[in-house]
């Protein structure tokens, strides 16, 4: 049931963002296009000019599908009530680590596009790119998701479990007691004896 | 639920990740030396939960850059994979009524030309998914059955995606750049964290007995008979 109210505010804070999107998305793209005004002669002393009007600025190019799962994800995990700051400050660094992301494959795509680069350098930059693009903008914001929420995802199903993955061992018993016997912890590796 | 509450209000979560910080060197957890047992207990396993994580995301990243690698540089398969989609997918809108041509990765209905890059064969979700599966700690034949079930899954609502995408196409051109930009991405994010859910609930559903090891549960079967006896 969680899980599904989970899912449920999930959709609706994408189509918030997404109708949100639409006059903010150009500024996004702004920002992301000027620290390359600097990075590029600073790097490889070429001067780029972009032109920075909020019109020029194209929804695609903001990067929404990037930006957008996160923020959805964040607002529709339970646990704001007691740690609205922390979120808020997950959020933030969450959106500075993307945006950071989206300039370095801004960047990336300029320089193999526009500026021109050898092909010892498109043979490293080209995958990084295509990495950055088409697969970060999945990856990311999953993974900060699951940084930052983990604990909260896990207690759907265990409210009373103090840790994560549910290996709880109980005061004055030797061996793991496992709450989900479908789950199992990785192994460990035994502690080998020292003979005298 | 009461060790729980306990715990979280004396000691503060990390700001970075959702796992509660403990036992830093010199603090004093409490007057008491049961509560401070309790604490350090609770210290480990905190710390074994938080390496837990660490491994478990580890893991997923290696493996999903590991997939993303394999298939950036298996550039023939991946284009198997285009020819394939486009060929089910234009079979898929046959079905329909359309006449549908079909020429290597692109496909033609109604004026509408679709060609199939590697985004569109729903790859990359399917690699995310399966990384996310494989990483996390569980038996295996759980994480296959997830795996196999979830890429049959994603792959035929990719299939409705394209579908769906060519009917909004043959009426409104513009506006299927937009669904296809905007929509039907985050679509995919949102099928990909709801089947991750999912199997997650399949496998940790709570089951009405403990487990325990046979050693523990003798140990549990004699206290309870001296207690019994007394």
């Amino acid at each position: 049931m969680r899980v599904w109210a989970f899912l449920l505010r999930f959709v609706l804070a994408l189509t918030a963002l997404f109708l949100l999107w639409i006059p903010l998305g150009p500024y996004y793209t702004v920002a992301t296009l000027w620290p390359l005004t600097w990075l590029f002669p600073w790097f490889l002393g070429v001067k780029i000019s972009f032109n920075l009007s909020p019109a020029s600025g194209n929804l695609w190019e903001s990067a929404f599908t990037n930006i957008a799962p996160f923020l959805a994800l964040m607002a529709a995990t339970p646990g704001w009530k007691p740690h609205w700051k922390k979120r808020l400050w997950q959020i933030l660094l969450g959106l500075v680590v993307l945006y950071f992301l989206r300039v370095a494959d801004r960047f990336l795509g300029y320089w193999l596009t526009k500026v021109g680069a050898t092909d010892a350098q498109i043979a490293v930059a080209e995958p990084l790119l295509y990495f950055l693009i088409q697969f970060g903008k999945i990856l990311f914001p999953l993974l900060l998701w699951l940084i930052f929420c983990w604990s909260e995802v896990q207690s759907w199903w265990s409210p009373t479990a103090l840790s994560t993955f549910s290996t709880v061992q109980k005061p004055g018993e030797g061996s793991r007691v496992y709450e989900y016997p479908s789950l199992k912890p990785f192994r460990r590796r035994k502690k080998s004896k020292r003979k005298n | 639920m009461s060790q729980e509450s306990s715990f979280s209000s004396r000691f503060p979560s990390c700001i970075m990740c959702s796992v509660r910080i403990f036992g830093r060197k010199g603090e004093t957890v409490g007057q008491d030396k049961r509560k401070k047992a309790k604490a350090i207990k609770g210290n480990q396993i905190e710390q074994t939960s938080r390496k837990n994580l660490a491994r478990f995301l580890l893991l997923f990243v290696v493996l999903a850059v590991g997939f993303f690698a394999l298939f950036y540089f298996w550039k023939s398969g991946v284009e198997h994979l285009q020819e394939w989609t486009a060929f089910v997918s234009a079979r898929f809108l046959s079905l329909f009524g359309f006449s549908v041509q079909v020429t290597g990765i692109s496909y033609s209905s109604s004026g509408v030309a679709i060609e199939i890059i590697p985004e569109c064969t729903g790859l990359y979700e399917i690699i995310i998914f399966s990384s996310i599966l494989l990483a996390y700690p569980g038996i295996w034949w759980k994480k296959l059955v997830g795996v196999g079930t979830g890429i049959a899954i994603l792959f035929i609502l990719n299939l409705i995606r394209l579908l769906i995408l060519a009917l909004i196409g043959m009426r409104d051109p513009q506006l299927m750049e937009w669904v296809h930009l905007y929509l039907w991405q985050l679509t995919l994010i949102l099928f990909v964290v709801s089947l991750f859910l999912i199997w997650l609930s399949w496998i940790r559903r709570p089951v009405p007995k403990v487990f325990t090891s046979p050693a523990s549960s003798q140990k549990q079967a004699k206290t309870s008979r001296e207690k019994g006896e007394k």
